[in-house]
């Protein structure tokens, strides 16, 4: 790194934000690993949320930026007791009473993955586990966030480790990222969401996370996205 | 003359009306489908476009208005040969060789789709009922594989 060189080089970290039932891609943020960033990515699923649905719980790995733009998007300022003695306590940010933030910790013996623990950080652990159930829905973990940066680094060659493909400017980099998140939402079947049907030859009905969500009926082609005119509101 | 005449029946009825509305924002319809306002008003360009007018403003605007196809003169089934190759592990110049088009121009169309694409994202995803949500990091780095201080 040299004085002349631009401020977008250098590491970058794409914050991604999944909907784990339906694998909608939600959210993905550009930047670097502070608390803002956390901050822009809580802001921009809290966008998409139903005003009137309850807010979800948010899970995550051990990383301390998330908890804080946690506590700063789903959050408020209250004012401890003064106890009588000594100066008075400052103003301080608690998280609202639904909030639910679950941190999974990994314990890691010569880079395998021998335990994980989830800790949950912020809500009743009753009330949690007792929302999701006791079958397979009930499973509390990074894993499908993970699958789907597993799916982003095999899919773009701006992502590949160690090779000459990497981005050269951030503009293009989000780009890149925009049209992927389109593509993997509403083109690519995806083969976890396939139905088990009896009609005729066909055994499998393929979906697409967007088709799970029911915002679509049907599996789109490239031209169907990029000629679809956007409705003004 | 008998001959261009069918032929302009025959691609006037190839059009479906019902998925354009009006672009002009000081017009009445502006924004609403099926109005029985858009006509067709005439063949333009290369690659014969149609130029359709909105009988309640009397303003033309393009067929292609509203897609990332607007003011592109590469014919529709080669641009989209080319950004499919993009999601699909294809690099810029990998593709560029592949297809025989420029790096620049392709630079240049992967722009235009990235932010059609943001849009419809935006559209859709909205009033969801959010139930889990998984959040995580993926690294990656521009130009130069080092912290930047």
């Amino acid at each position: 790194m040299t004085e002349e060189d631009s401020e977008e080089y250098g590491d970058v970290y794409s914050l991604t934000a999944i909907k784990s039932d339906s694998r909608l891609f939600l959210f993905h943020h550009e930047g670097k690993r502070s608390t803002e960033d956390a901050i822009e990515l809580f802001n921009g699923v809290e966008k998409m949320r139903n005003a009137s649905s309850p807010i979800p719980v948010f899970t995550s790995d051990d990383w301390d930026a998330f908890e804080e733009g946690l506590i700063n998007v789903y959050g408020k300022v209250e004012l401890p007791q003064y106890k009588g003695i000594g100066r008075r306590p400052l103003p301080k940010l608690v998280p609202l009473d639904d909030l639910k933030y679950v941190k999974v910790l990994k314990k890691k013996v010569k880079n395998y993955v021998v335990e994980t623990v989830q800790r949950i950080i912020f809500g009743d652990p009753e009330e949690i586990f007792g929302m999701l159930g006791t079958d397979s829905d009930s499973y509390i973990g990074t894993s499908y966030a993970e699958r789907i940066n597993l799916t982003i680094r095999t899919s773009l060659a701006r992502f590949i480790r160690k090779g000459m493909n990497f981005s050269k400017t951030k503009r293009m980099h989000q780009k890149a990222i925009d049209l992927f998140q389109a593509w993997y939402n509403f083109i690519k079947p995806h083969k976890s969401l396939r139905l088990k049907i009896d009609s005729g030859n066909r055994k499998w009905f393929q979906r697409t996370p967007a088709m799970a969500e029911g915002i679509t009926d049907h599996i789109w082609s490239l031209k169907e996205l990029l000629t679809f005119r956007v409705p003004v509101q | 003359m008998n001959l261009l005449l069918s032929g302009g029946i025959s691609i006037t009825s190839e059009i479906d009306f019902s998925q354009f509305f009006c672009w002009n924002k000081d017009c009445t319809d502006y924004g609403i489908k099926n109005q029985g306002n858009i006509v067709l008003k005439e063949r333009y360009g290369k690659n014969n476009h149609a130029l359709l007018k909105c009988k309640t403003c009397k303003k033309c605007f393009s067929e292609t208005k509203g897609t990332i196809f607007f003011e592109l003169n590469t014919p529709d089934e080669e641009v989209l040969r080319t950004i499919s190759m993009l999601p699909e592990k294809g690099s810029i110049r990998g593709v560029a060789r592949a297809t025989g088009h420029g790096k620049d121009t392709i630079c240049r169309w992967l722009e235009i789709a990235g932010t059609h694409a943001e849009e419809v994202t935006t559209y859709f995803l909205k009033n969801l009922n959010l139930k889990k949500v998984e959040v995580d990091e993926i690294w990656s780095y521009i130009k130069k594989a080092k912290k930047c201080d």
